[in-house]
């Protein structure tokens, strides 16, 4: 077939060659050759001819000719024009028939094949083919017709996500998720789909629907290198979709974007986000709409990662170049999704070419990187390497003198694969393996070092048109080390460790109707060593002090119901009802009643054995939320959900430590539960070039978990007498600006929020701040942000990136005294983050260049030349104040106190 | 069509690619909580404790202010068998209490009426120290001396939270005796028939928050622990140190306190410094609304223990130089200076080191050097205060 294939286009060709000349002397007239070359041309189907001989027709009159126009042309000769999937045939006399008669297809294995033809996804790749779903022969009576979908980049064979697929009259939409699936009702008959998204042209596909199906949409990147900067796919999404707060972006949109040290960073890409706050610049650890850092679920392909840290926080610990796509849910959680508070940020990671080897490689002053995308069986099977490291030892020699680890090392890295197996249109296994792994000392007598470890399988399965699958299983591991050696009798080791394992199934199921179900059942157990302390050297006299494991099965079971109840209006309800048992075997205290558990209250001690339930904590979260669509321009939604949380991050510093310790509920331990609140008002004005949204919410938390004054954190026993619960809330207004196209395009949000914490606890003796409300360190309440990127030309464009906020709250000394003991001044504090260090501001700016855009060239580059914190403002991390001698002095400590400036240099080949 | 393999290299500018800053922070802070009473003092059986009260001032009041520890109030210490052992004040918000022998199964607070309002400590049974024992190790040769400490176990074999301070005092020998001082009024030698600033001797009460705990190690035991350590170059160690150390047992509370306490001095400022809080108090006022700062031990005993270190069992490098030098000589030399006289010698710094009369015909034979080589006060001690247990060495 290939080779006929080619004889015949070679053939075409040079006789489209004579064709032409012959054509030239006719203004109204084209060869024939001339017009299948357009044809070939537009709508990337083969043509098959047994013409050998040019002849002229008429004009078509478009300079994109389809398969109509061919038709047309040939009308009254003796050739007919037949479509069969991507090839067209002309040929003399009958059109060739496409399908077997009818009287075949009743009988024997001819039967069974039908019904798994209507199973079959249709291939679409042209834009001017009328694709059929379904039998024609026997249509479904149906009116409305479900069509399941997966849009794949032709290069790579992945799935792209956030594309929009568009239905016009009557209005349907949809945007692909992070699969590339999507799924329309549409009316039986012909429709065309619109369908847009970042890095894709526009284009349409049509299709003859006669009864629900699946088709696979291909569609091709654009080739030159992306120069704006966007974060969401979309307009569709913004007015059209039921999630409120939800962000998508994909990591290789934002290449441009300048950062610290020109790395491109998940993490610090969502920090240009409204309503995701930061407490300064050395911090991974984010604050979304009010909550905590321990309440953001971070999942990578499934997998729970707890600190996402590298180099204390300069850098995130996923490498940008695995990461296929990325979704933050600030407020409309799914229900699939829980055990976290206050946001999911749901990171995907990439799957391999199917089709060819590819590499990328970076390598840089701070960071190399390597990515590989190999794949094994083509079209079928792949597998991605990915790996980064550091080199940055000489950072903390540059750091000063005062900030005390000058004399210390710091290095990372991380690796990650991707073995993708796809087994045939509907089935697919995906196996994802994570491991990051962090060093860093302060001086040869302190160091420290955590890992985090993520190994999942996941398999993705269409049951059929209506019922699609995800099962996933996975194990998720992190821990971290402290060795301290200045004192040799005390040198000794701390250790900890997270392990869990978990197994997920979860369900897509289109009733008809306008309903999609949502339901599925996730189960997770897990096994946490919550400190080792053992002796480091053969002279360290320290005992060697293990405390006891910590068991527990967190399990869900949810459903959701998204309702199409009419084109402007859209519900998505649900319900997740989670259940928590601690596990033993463990020994605890038990407390007076009624009194804060203490070791003065202490009454008994009590033993559970092995496997035994401990406590269990129960109860349903719902998740709902309403779009109503005033136009397909101006829609308004509202949500509401509860959450709860089982796991609880342990600190008493401002951001997140490597030896935060992390602690599971149990009898005296609650977990954590809130709910928020949330409405908006969406608008994209008509020409589609501005988007405009405003959200507001109310949060509430309760029984978080705080730590009380003097708390040892570490290694102890009875953390319940080191912590108290506390309320919160938080409210906020998020106004954002989206232009995602044009020479000028970016995003800028203002927003308004504040959140505040309270003991209140009548048990508590001496509350913080007299038991009232106080602000939490991530309280900013004004906070601006704006991501431009200016395109001069094809080759230049320039990016800015300002943020502006509040100064953050901290705690100041309320007085001095002197201390006759010490004989020197001393400080005191008496109310929590009753100050604001200066407002915090900072420009990045860089600028893009691509020396050429033609793409016969065998190499293609790119230069960002870039200042991070152009002005230099020295923005305050943190204000202290230290006794030195007489005198109390105080001190702000910056962390990039100068312009930083950056050269990234590209080369494609 | 082939997939384009994609290298990036990313540089990053040399020169300034962190820099982070500490810079000093002026600002008018708020006007916190001041004024609040600050306690310090321990209850301590058959002693006389001595309570020192002061107040807190404002952060933006430069120096302490005159009137910080003009504290009247009446103090006392009661026990829950009835006992009250009243204060008497000595001045300057002092007030001395004579204690008598405690009870260990009785509790005992000190209470304290300042202003109208009541101030108690949380009663608390004494606590029995331990003994302790001391040795001194310089593992390096051009290292430091450290100070080990060991601790008995504990009766209860539980753990023990410790704080300790210590009294040290030391010798200082100058490297030239002299017997002649150059009165820079007259310009005149004063000779004298002994070596009155040859040597000399230091007295210093330690500063720092010196705290541990028993709980992670062996048998509750501390073995050989660093209390602290003295530089292989420092005057303690140049002749004889001696050191006290006082050993003071307390409960896992008032360890807290003085964690708190030593964060507040030492730990600021770093990435991943644990937040400030209030400190933790044992103390409570009647009037809910006021605070107070302090934490009142209650022991039945302190454990005490001396150590002396001869350098000669050490390894002492003296950090300079001494050298004599006659006295034209040295003006010859320090003429470039503008050094004419002998004056000038002693304004520069110089002292007579060794002075010879050889008759009314002939001039003296006089050397110099420098003031820290010939006179023990220039390092600091006073040849006056040998303390009473100083030994002959």
């Amino acid at each position: 077939m290939k080779s006929n294939r080619l004889t015949c286009l070679l053939f075409a060709g040079f006789l489209m060659l004579c064709g032409r000349v012959a054509a030239q002397t006719a203004s109204d007239s084209i060869s024939i050759f001339s017009l299948i070359e357009a044809v070939e041309k537009n709508t990337s189907c083969r043509i098959f001819t047994t013409i050998d001989q040019p002849f002229l027709v008429k004009k078509t009159g478009t300079l994109k000719p389809g398969v109509e126009h061919l038709q047309r042309a040939l009308n009254g000769t003796i050739y007919q024009v037949t479509v069969y999937q991507d090839y067209i045939f002309v040929l003399p006399a009958a059109p060739l028939e496409t399908s077997l008669p009818r009287f075949w297809q009743k009988n024997g294995q001819a039967g069974a094949e039908s019904s798994r033809a209507v199973l079959t996804a249709v291939r679409a790749t042209s834009e001017n083919m009328v694709y059929d779903i379904g039998d024609k022969y026997k249509p479904s009576t149906q009116k409305q017709i479900t069509l399941t979908g997966e849009i794949i980049d032709f290069k790579t064979g992945q799935p792209m996500m956030g594309v929009n697929v568009i239905h016009r009259k009557p209005w349907a939409a949809a945007v692909t998720d992070v699969n590339g699936h999507f799924t329309l009702t549409l009316p039986a008959g012909h429709n065309v789909l619109e369908i847009s998204g970042i890095n894709i042209k526009d284009t349409q596909r049509q299709y003859m629907l006669y009864a629900d199906g699946t088709t696979h949409i291909i569609l091709e990147e654009e080739d030159h290198l992306l120069d704006e900067v966007v974060v969401t796919s979309g307009r569709v999404e913004n007015v059209r979709g039921l999630q409120l707060g939800m962000e998508k972006f994909q990591p290789k949109l934002l290449k441009n974007i300048p950062t610290a040290m020109g790395e491109v960073d998940v993490l610090k890409m969502i920090q240009t986000l409204p309503g995701v706050k930061t407490v300064g610049e050395a911090s991974s650890g984010y604050n979304v709409r009010g909550g905590a850092t321990d309440q953001n679920l971070l999942l990578l392909n499934n997998g729970t990662i707890y600190n996402p840290n590298h180099l204390f926080g300069f850098f995130s610990a996923f490498n940008s170049d695995m990461v296929q796509d990325v979704e933050l849910y600030k407020s409309s959680i799914p229900a699939q999704y829980g055990g976290r508070i206050s946001s999911v940020l749901n990171i995907t990671g990439k799957e391999a070419s199917k089709e060819e080897f590819t590499g990328a490689a970076n390598i840089g002053l701070v960071t190399s990187k390597l990515n590989l995308e190999i794949p094994i069986v083509k079209e079928k099977m792949s597998l991605l390497l990915s790996g980064r490291t550091t080199y940055s030892d000489w950072i903390m020699k540059k750091l000063p003198e005062k900030s005390g680890y000058k004399d210390g090392n710091a290095g990372f890295y991380d690796l990650g694969a991707t073995w993708s197996y796809t087994i045939d249109p509907f089935n697919k296994v995906n196996v994802y393996g994570y491991y990051s792994h962090d060093r860093f000392e302060f001086n040869e007598n302190e160091k420290y070092a955590y890992s985090n470890m993520n190994a999942s399988v996941n398999w993705r399965a269409i049951f059929n048109e209506k019922i699609t699958a995800n099962f996933a299983a996975g194990y998720d591991h992190y821990d971290y080390m402290n060795d301290e050696s200045v004192d040799i009798v005390a040198a000794a080791r701390l250790k900890f460790a997270i392990n869990q394992v978990y197994a997920k199934a979860n369900f897509d199921h289109q009733l008809g109707n306008g309903h999609t179900l949502n339901y599925g059942l996730s189960s997770m157990f897990y096994d946490l060593k919550p400190g080792i302390y053992e002796p480091l050297l053969e002279e360290s006299t320290i005992q060697r002090k293990e405390l006891q494991k910590e068991k527990a099965l967190e399990s869900a079971l949810y459903i959701g119901d998204q309702w199409e109840i009419s084109p402007k209006l859209s519900v998505d309800a649900g319900v997740r009802l989670s259940i928590f048992n601690a596990l033993g075997a463990r020994t605890y205290y038990n407390y007076a009643n009624g009194e804060l558990p203490s070791l003065t209250n202490l009454t008994d001690t009590a033993t559970v054995g092995s496997g035994k339930i401990l406590k269990t904590y129960m109860g349903p979260e719902i998740r709902l939320s309403a779009r109503y669509a005033f136009s397909d321009d101006w829609s308004v939604k509202a949500g509401f959900n509860t959450m709860r949380q089982y796991i609880h991050k342990l600190s008493n510093t401002t951001i997140m430590s490597p030896t935060d310790t992390w602690k599971l509920s149990d009898k005296h331990i609650k977990p954590q539960r809130g709910w928020q609140l949330a409405g908006g008002v969406y608008y994209n004005t008509p020409n589609k070039m501005l988007e405009f949204s405003l959200e507001g919410y109310y949060k509430k938390l309760n029984d978080y978990l705080d730590y009380r004054s003097g708390a040892q954190l570490i290694m102890n026993e009875h953390l319940e007498t080191d912590v108290i619960n506390t309320e919160g809330y938080a409210y906020g207004v998020e106004f954002q600006v989206k232009k995602p196209e044009g020479k000028l395009n970016g995003w800028m949000s203002y927003t308004y929020s504040r959140t505040f914490l309270r003991q209140n606890d009548p048990r508590i003796a001496n509350p913080v701040n007299h038991g009232e409300w106080y602000p939490t360190e991530y309280d900013k309440p004004h906070d601006f942000k704006l991501i431009a990127n200016y395109k001069f030309t094809r080759r230049y464009s320039m990016s800015l990136n300002l943020d502006y906020s509040t100064g953050r709250p901290t705690t100041v000394p309320a007085g001095q005294y002197w201390d006759n003991s010490l004989n020197r001044m001393q400080v005191y504090y008496t109310d929590r983050n009753s100050y604001r260090v200066p407002d915090y501001f900072r420009i990045d700016w860089s600028i893009n260049i691509e020396p050429s855009h033609h793409l016969t060239l065998l190499t293609h580059s790119s230069i960002s030349i870039g200042v991070y914190n152009l002005t230099g403002r020295k923005n305050v991390y943190s204000i202290y104040y230290v006794p030195e001698g007489e005198k109390i002095k105080g001190y702000k400590m910056s962390i990039f106190g100068s312009p930083i400036p950056f050269v990234t240099y590209n080369i494609k080949f | 069509m082939k997939r384009l393999k994609y290298i990036v290299l990313s540089l990053c500018c040399l020169t300034v690619m962190i820099c982070s800053c500490i810079e000093e922070f002026n600002a008018q802070l708020p006007e916190g909580d001041s004024n609040l009473l600050v306690v310090d003092g321990n209850i301590i059986s058959d002693s006389t404790c001595v309570f020192t009260l002061t107040r807190s001032f404002s952060l933006n009041e430069e120096g302490i202010p005159e009137d910080y520890n003009q504290i009247n109030a009446d103090v006392c210490v009661k026990g829950s068998d009835g006992s009250v052992y009243t204060g008497t004040s000595m001045g300057n918000g002092k007030y001395s209490v004579k204690i008598g022998t405690l009870n260990p199964q009785q509790t005992y607070h000190v209470e304290i009426v300042w202003e109208g309002s009541t101030y108690t400590s949380i009663p608390q049974q004494p606590l029995a120290t331990e003994g302790l024992s001391l040795k001194f190790t310089q593992p390096d040769s051009n290292g430091p001396v450290h100070i080990l400490l060991s601790t008995e176990s504990p009766a209860n074999n539980e753990a023990a939270y410790y704080t300790w301070n210590y009294i040290e005092d030391w010798e200082v020998r100058t490297n030239f005796r002299t017997n002649a001082e150059f009165n820079p009024k007259d310009s005149s030698i004063i000779e004298y028939d002994y070596f009155p600033y040859a040597k000399g001797w230091v007295h210093r009460q330690s500063k720092d928050i010196l705290i541990n705990t028993t709980a992670n190690y062996n048998n509750n035991q501390l073995k050989d622990k660093t209390l602290y350590s003295i530089g292989n170059q420092d005057l303690r160690i140049s002749h004889l140190y001696s050191t006290f150390v006082v050993q003071r047992k307390m409960t896992k509370g008032e360890y807290e306190y003085y964690e708190c306490k030593k964060r507040f001095t030492n730990d600021m400022g770093g990435l991943f410094t644990p937040q400030p809080s209030e400190l933790p108090t044992n103390l409570r006022c009647n009037d809910n609304r006021k605070r107070v700062i302090g934490y009142v031990g209650v022991n039945m005993n302190v454990s005490i223990q001396q150590l002396y270190i001869p350098t000669t069992e050490v390894n002492y490098v003296q950090a300079f130089r001494c050298e004599e030098t006659e006295e034209k000589e040295l003006l010859g030399k320090l003429s470039q200076l503008g050094i004419k006289n002998t004056t000038d010698l002693y304004n520069y710094g110089y002292r007579v080191s060794y002075y010879l009369y050889l008759g009314p015909m002939s001039p003296p034979m006089i050397t110099w050097a420098e003031y820290r080589c010939v006179d023990c006060r220039a390092l600091g001690a006073d040849p006056n205060a040998r303390p009473d247990f100083w030994p002959d060495f």
